[in-house]
């Protein structure tokens, strides 16, 4: 039981997720861009579970001040036992290559606004020798394909990332688990062509609780993923050139 | 996917500085079936996640009818919108108010009553009205007016709901209850999605001791005893069914077994419960992972499953303490038992006849399934109380629901039964229908001339349609 963060606590899987944490007697501090999304998840946790939720407007983008947001949080709110960043947009690949500005927001929000945010939590529990971090990536990291590199680019310098902060706060046993979920049936899918295996939030949302608990490092989720990945990552590249999926 | 549409945009306007954020609706076009799996359609199928892309997909779809779906639990084609747009209501799954204290429970319309019970038994409350499983919507619930096993002294859910709000067709929102809006409030209880979405549903909850049933279960050697014991002491059980083996014939005609129950008190627990009355473990489910390519029900080995269940419950001591899901939802243990039926599927047969004359009825509708050759596969009888009006099922007599494989000449039937029932005075409940006649349902239901006044005071145009109103030919009127 402990304070949790949640950034991006309306998004498809985090909604899920707020369900498991809060069922487990955890305080939640939801955070996300959209006040009346975020009231509608708080009192539906608050109704359910019986357990004090907050809420806060967070803006991923807006990194300046995210050092001076999670200042605020922790005075308001207490001290942070936990943090789920599960802010992530897909974007449109085709749009994204002939447009700039586009892959930029792609970039922004899937990697450096997880960074803007992250680094400054990390060095709290750092010091204090505590915590858990929990980043949502995405298998779509594990190998760039040309239907969404930007986007895969991005969720790996994501992965990337949180491999690095995991051997730097091994020492301080702080806990970071990297969450590579496949296709999830949420809004982020939405209106797109042809998927395969779509998994439930519910299901996905569960296996990230069990990794939590367990204390995992890198968790695919459905577990089947991993399989697909790892065949994925040891196609040679002159034969993975030459493929169209 | 293969076929995408984009039905509705909508801006949705975001909080000061924030960006706004176009939220589109994409339908899929793709193939829907009600439970018994016997009715399917083709129609292009959206998610909505919340009450402004509702309102946006009423209003950028004119040319085309709606109607929302829930889990898809009504039998026949009540859920279905063939060629339309059917708009699933799962991700409207959320708790707005529990008030632990009087147990008043408000929650959006596709909140499931399984995620409804985990919520509310651990706090000592239970639904008011509960039908045979826990997979349906509140919403659907709603629209259909459920009734449980409590009917005789507890009524339908209409009864004990305090309010609703719906969208209706020129895309506003309806604040309706008993006081406000009641017409449409009462014509929208059992008004099958044709009066708009359910969006938020309050209603009240039943106090618990205990998450367990006190139960009594009686076998009874045919028709006559089980209806005389159903009048003699169902009122003194808040809840009361009895199930009917439907192969016995002659002097078993009828044949079955009555069961009573209450909320177990705390007290009445065996003492290994009591320390946490209202804790349940996870009820464990296996499921049918596919559809057979036969049946595994006909009358063969419905009458093993019969004998067996009879002998099994005969070695069972006659009082026992069940869990509520065990009581209320023998059948949710089985996800998809519908595919059992293999590909042609099953129906639901139920209706009500007046106490007047309706040991009759129902002797002369089981003969007629018998000689037939069609009997029941599952079959529950069981008293109504007072009913509501309008199109709402329930009203007082017998009622019986038959689970009947499809096979030929089935429909010959259910035609007969139609016969007889409208000779009896008796009705068939819409959210297990899929053969009724547009004569039959007009004759059973006088009061649908009011009905369609209201239905057409706040959906002139027919905005919202299904499968089920087209067979019933409602928009012709009376």
């Amino acid at each position: 039981m402990g304070n949790w963060l949640i950034l991006g606590a309306t998004s498809g899987i985090a909604i899920p997720l707020n369900r498991e944490l809060a069922k487990r007697g955890n305080r939640l501090l939801l955070a996300a861009r959209d006040q009346e999304r975020l009231d509608i998840v708080k009192n539906d946790l608050h109704a359910r579970f019986n357990v004090e939720v907050q809420t806060e407007l967070f803006d991923a983008l807006d990194h300046i001040n995210h050092p001076a947001f999670i200042d605020r949080v922790e005075q308001e709110f207490g001290h942070l036992d936990g943090v789920v960043w599960a802010i992530g947009i897909l974007g449109k690949q085709k749009q994204a290559e002939e447009d700039y500005k586009k892959a930029y927001a792609i970039i922004d929000a899937n990697y450096l606004s997880a960074v803007s945010i992250l680094e400054p939590i990390a060095e709290k529990f750092q010091k204090r020798k505590t915590g858990q971090i929990i980043a949502i990536s995405s298998v779509a990291g594990d190998r760039g394909r040309a239907t969404n590199y930007i986007y895969g680019s991005a969720k790996a310098g994501l992965s990337a990332y949180m491999q690095g902060l995991r051997q730097r706060l091994a020492k301080s046993g702080v806990h970071v688990m990297t969450v590579k979920p496949g296709v999830v049936d949420t809004k982020m899918i939405e209106g797109e062509e042809t998927m395969p295996f779509i998994a439930k939030p519910d299901k996905v949302a569960l296996e990230i609780m069990n990794g939590i608990q367990k204390r995992r490092e890198v968790i695919y989720t459905p577990g089947l993923w991993r399989f697909i990945m790892i065949s994925l990552r040891h196609i040679p590249e002159f034969l993975f050139k030459r493929l169209s999926f | 996917m293969n076929h995408l549409e984009e039905i509705s945009a909508i801006k949705v306007s975001g909080n000061g500085n924030h960006r706004s954020v176009m939220k589109p609706l994409y339908a899929e076009n793709k193939e829907l079936e009600g439970w018994g799996r016997s009715n399917r359609a083709n129609s292009d199928v959206a998610h909505p996640t919340d009450q402004h892309q509702l309102q946006g997909s009423i209003h950028h779809t004119y040319d085309r009818t709606i109607l929302a779906r829930g889990e898809g639990r009504s039998y026949g084609d009540a859920s279905l919108n063939g060629g339309n747009i059917t708009l699933q209501m799962e991700k409207f799954d959320y708790v707005i108010e529990f008030d632990r204290e009087r147990g008043i429970f408000t929650c959006e319309g596709g909140m499931t009553l399984k995620a409804i019970l985990e919520t509310v038994v651990p706090a000592g409350w239970f639904l008011p009205v509960t039908p045979g499983t826990q997979y349906p919507t509140i919403g659907g619930c709603f629209a259909c007016d459920v009734h449980g096993k409590n009917h005789h002294v507890a009524g339908s859910l209409v009864k004990h709901t305090h309010w609703i709000e719906l969208v209706v067709a020129n895309g506003e929102i309806i604040h309706c209850s008993h006081d406000e809006f009641s017409d449409l409030f009462y014509a929208t209880a059992g008004g099958m999605g044709l009066t708009g979405v359910i969006n938020k549903i309050c209603f009240e909850l039943q106090p618990i001791e205990s998450a367990y049933i006190a139960a009594e279960y009686f076998l009874c050697k045919n028709l006559s005893v089980v209806m005389r014991l159903l009048e003699a002491y169902d009122h003194k059980y808040p809840y009361s069914v009895a199930w009917m083996d439907c192969v016995a014939s002659g002097d078993n005609l009828g044949r079955g077994q009555v069961i009573f129950g209450e909320h177990a008190k705390k007290e009445q627990l065996p003492e290994n419960l009591q320390e946490n009355p209202l804790h349940l473990n996870q009820q464990r489910t296996i499921a049918v992972p596919f559809v057979p390519p036969i049946s595994f029900v006909n009358p063969f080995t419905t009458m093993i499953f019969n004998q067996t269940k009879i002998f099994m419950d005969r070695m069972n001591p006659r009082k026992r303490i069940e869990s509520h899901i065990n009581y209320f939802y023998p059948l949710d243990s089985v996800r998809r038992w519908n595919r059992l039926y293999g590909p042609p599927g099953f129906i639901q047969y139920q209706f009500v006849v007046p106490n007047e004359g309706g040991g009759n009825a129902i002797t002369e509708i089981l003969q007629t399934a018998l000689n037939h050759g069609h009997p029941s596969s599952l079959a529950v009888l069981k008293r109504f109380g007072e009913g509501q009006p309008l199109l709402s099922f329930p009203r007082p007599g017998w009622i019986l629901a038959m689970d009947i494989p499809v096979r030929a000449g089935l429909f010959r039937m259910t035609a007969e039964f139609e016969k007889i029932l409208l000779e009896y005075d008796g009705r068939v409940y819409l959210a297990k229908d899929s053969c009724l006649s547009p004569e039959g349902f007009r004759q059973m239901y006088p009061e649908f001339e009011g009905w369609l006044n209201i239905k057409e005071k706040y959906d002139p145009e027919w905005r919202f349609n299904s499968d089920q109103a087209n067979r019933l030919k409602l928009r012709e009127g009376i």
